[in-house]
Formats: C-alpha cells, sequence, structure tokens
C-alpha cells in the first residue's frame, strides 16, 4: 500500500517526461501489439519486458535526466503502474484478477500460512508432549505406594499442567481456526482433536459397559 | 411415601453426567440461535466450551490414592470450565459476546440439576439421615435413609434455569441478568448445602467455603469478560 501511495503521491510530479519519452522511444512498436491486441489476457507480461525499452529512452532526451537523477522515481518507473498507462493499454486492470477471491495477495497467503502452521505446530506440541509425558510416569505415579501430601501436591501441579496445556492446544487451534479460515492444516487439526475427543467418550463409555458386564457375570462370587 | 432405590450394578452417575452436560449445552445453543448467534460462533464457542468443562471438571478431581488414580467429574469444576471455556471463546470470536455468556449461564443450572438424577440413583451426594415423606432408602454401599436432596437440588436448580431463560429472553441488559442469575444460584447452592450429610453443623462448612470460592471465581471471570470485551449498555 505504500508503494501506491508513493507512486500515486510521484505522479502528479513527474508524469511529463516518461510520457514525454514514449513517442521518442518507440512510439510505432509498443503502441500496435496492443492496439491489434485490446484486451488480451498476456497484457501484463509484455509490461515488463517493455521497461528496459524505456530505460535508455531518456538518454536522447536531455529533459529527463534530472528525473532519473531521483532515485524515488527510477524505482518506481520500473513499476508496471506507470508503464500501463503510458501505453494506452489497460494493462493495470487486466493485471488484477491476477489476485485471488479471498482478497488477499500471494505474499500475504503464505505469510498467514505460515502463521497458522506456527499456531498449529504449537497447539499439537501442547497436546503431544504432556500427554506423552504423563504417559510415560503414569506407571510411575500409580506404583506411589506411598502417597505422601508433597507427593500429591507434586501430582496436582502436574494434573494442572497437563490440563491446562490440552486447553492451550485446543484454543491455538481454534485461534487458527478462526483468523486463518483457509488453513488446512488448522482444519485437519481440529477434525483430529475433536475425533480423538469423541473417541475418548467413546472408550470411557464402552469401558463402563465392560464392567458393567464382567460384574454383573461375577455376581454372587 | 417413600422412595427405594435398588443397587445397581453399574453406576448411571456418568451416563447421566454426560446426557446432562448435552441437554446443557443444546439448550445453550438454542438460546443463542434464538438471539441470532452466527453457527461459526456457536460450533468454537461450544467446541471450547466443553473441552475447558471436561478438563477444568477432571483436573478439579483428579487424585491419586493407594488404589489407583481417581477421575470424577466436579460440578463446581465444570462450572468455572464452563465460564472460562466461554470467556476464552469470546475473546478469539467477538460475535454477541453478551447473548453467547448470558445463554451458557442460563444452563448451567440445568447441567447441574439434570446431573443430580444422576446423584439421586447413585446415591452420592445424599442428605440427612431422614425417614418422614419422600424419604429415599439406597442399598448399595451408602445403605440407609436419607432426606432427597438431590432431587431438591434437582428442582431448585430446574426452577433456577427457568427463571434465567424469562430473564435473558426478556432483558436488553444481559450483563444485569447475568448478574441475577449468579445472585439467585450461588445462595441456592450454599443454602442447599445445610442440607446434606457431610455438612457438620457448622454455620460454614468447608463444602460452603468452596461453593463460595468457586462463586467468587465465577463473577470475577464474569467482572473481567465485562471489562476486556468492553461490554456497555445505555
Amino acid at each position: 500500500m505504500e508503494n501506491n501511495n508513493n507512486i500515486n503521491s510521484a505522479q502528479p510530479q513527474i508524469p511529463v517526461q516518461p510520457v514525454q519519452a514514449q513517442p521518442v522511444a518507440q512510439p510505432v512498436q509498443t503502441a500496435q501489439p496492443m492496439a491489434a491486441q485490446p484486451a488480451p489476457a498476456p497484457a501484463p507480461a509484455p509490461a515488463p519486458t517493455q521497461a528496459p525499452v524505456y530505460a535508455p529512452a531518456p538518454a536522447p532526451a536531455p529533459v529527463q535526466q534530472p528525473v532519473y537523477q531521483q532515485p524515488v522515481y527510477q524505482q518506481q518507473y520500473q513499476q508496471p503502474y506507470q508503464q500501463a498507462p503510458q501505453y494506452g493499454v489497460p494493462a493495470y486492470p487486466a493485471s488484477q484478477p491476477a489476485q485471488p477471491s479471498d482478497g488477499f495477495t500471494p505474499e500475504e497467503r503464505s505469510a498467514r500460512r505460515k502463521k497458522a502452521n506456527i499456531l498449529c505446530f504449537i497447539s499439537l506440541a501442547l497436546m503431544l508432549v504432556p500427554s506423552t509425558i504423563s504417559g510415560a510416569f503414569s506407571s510411575t505415579i500409580e506404583n506411589m505406594s506411598n502417597i505422601s501430601e508433597v507427593a500429591e501436591t507434586v501430582v496436582s501441579i502436574f494434573s494442572a499442567l497437563v490440563g491446562g496445556s490440552v486447553i492451550g492446544a485446543w484454543v491455538l487451534m481454534i485461534i487458527a481456526r478462526v483468523k486463518y479460515k483457509e488453513s488446512k492444516f488448522a482444519k485437519v487439526l481440529m477434525w483430529v482433536y475433536i475425533g480423538f475427543f469423541a473417541a475418548g467418550l467413546i472408550a470411557v463409555a464402552l469401558f463402563i459397559a465392560m464392567c458393567w458386564y464382567i460384574t454383573k457375570d461375577c455376581q454372587g462370587f | 411415601m417413600q422412595i427405594d432405590i435398588p443397587a445397581f450394578s453399574w453406576s448411571p452417575y456418568g451416563l447421566i453426567v454426560v446426557l446432562s452436560v448435552i441437554a446443557g449445552f443444546a439448550a445453550a445453543v438454542l438460546l443463542m440461535r434464538r438471539a441470532g448467534v452466527g453457527k461459526q460462533t456457536i460450533f468454537y464457542t461450544c467446541l471450547t466450551a466443553i473441552v475447558c468443562t471436561f478438563i477444568t471438571s477432571l483436573m478439579v478431581t483428579f487424585r491419586i490414592t493407594e488404589r489407583g488414580i481417581v477421575l470424577s467429574f466436579s460440578g463446581l469444576g465444570a462450572a468455572v470450565g464452563l465460564i472460562s471455556g466461554v470467556l476464552i471463546a469470546a475473546l478469539i470470536i467477538r460475535d454477541k459476546p453478551d447473548e453467547v455468556m448470558a445463554a451458557f449461564i442460563a444452563s448451567a443450572p440445568l447441567m447441574y440439576g439434570l446431573a443430580k438424577l444422576g446423584c439421586f440413583l447413585a446415591g452420592c451426594c445424599h442428605g440427612k439421615p431422614y425417614s418422614g415423606p419422600f424419604a429415599v432408602t439406597y442399598h448399595n454401599e451408602h445403605a440407609g435413609t436419607y432426606f432427597p436432596v438431590q432431587l431438591v437440588d434437582m428442582a431448585a436448580f430446574i426452577l433456577i434455569h427457568i427463571l434465567a431463560v424469562f430473564l435473558i429472553t426478556k432483558m436488553k441488559n444481559k450483563f444485569s441478568a447475568i448478574c441475577i442469575i449468579l445472585a439467585v444460584l450461588i445462595p441456592v447452592r450454599f443454602a442447599l448445602e445445610y442440607l446434606k450429610y457431610y455438612h457438620d453443623g457448622s454455620p460454614v462448612s468447608s463444602g460452603q467455603i468452596t461453593v463460595l470460592i468457586a462463586g467468587a471465581i465465577a463473577v470475577i471471570l464474569v467482572l473481567v469478560w465485562k471489562k476486556i470485551l468492553k461490554i456497555n449498555y445505555r
């Protein structure tokens, strides 16, 4: 946006020089192919290639020398935004549909994808690491024959950390889903979490049913 | 008239608790839909709230005994988890947060009230010894005849739920409605503790202190929610 604004603000200052340079440089060569194809799809493609044509053009024109001494203008002069009106062809509007329908440029999309992936990876780590650690130490915890107050406190803190990290994992996943709706990783992660949650509930239900079945058969013993 | 509860070979407590949570969330969804909350907001809020409800409840009850790890379901822990989940969801999705919070606050008594049916059938949280009308007799590990405090709990909280639904549908200022619901909910829960078997007769028992702490946490969370989201009514 800043570049566009700079370009727009620079145009009133230097509009004359490049436009004057056009007819001097190649008035026929540039106009003819564009006139033959008024609004072609590849219109944006030739635009950047024409930039070098305009670069040497100011050389014979003495008026343009001070213009090229300005680095800002020289940089902007390479932009297709300024070249398009010089051709008299709607090259800039033709390049607009290249943007995706979600309104983001490819760079923005890439940045958003990276942010969503970072959130998802942190979420995955928060979900897996505490669960793995608690699973690894579960036998140790269960084998604590002498339950002291210190051990109970440690276990309470540990369970709070595990629970908090699981909640954090869900929250980060939901942030990724809400803020970066296009992220497929976040979408997959959400359904994986929901699947595990549902599987956990079903497993508990099956466990209860199994206990009921066993105790029913063992009645009287 | 007395109520006789047979000894179940398996406790229906867990199933009834899960069903009561589902019923409470269904009521919250209906209230949110009625208030015009978006489907996506409802989905993600329910997801956050249900995860926070279960995990907070399990965290509160998790302990190690000589018989192994014990996990249970704590109503107070679930209530705090529910409000925390709604608060977190409101911070992520800022879509009609007052309607969302009001719907869940109104549905919480329904969840709690229906879950008391599980307590009633299982015999846990039973009342003091009693042999008058509607006395309940258990034949399991809680064998005895007691005051049916779980049924009183259930009736009281379902009535509070009906009152809460009335308030949040009629009042434009949802924050005031939430405050009124909490102002009714916490004292009722506190008072019903006097009828429980574990109440030692002191003016304020340890269970009642827990109720006050959980209530204070809920009020603080609601105030934080209002402050963060800058919800104001004119």
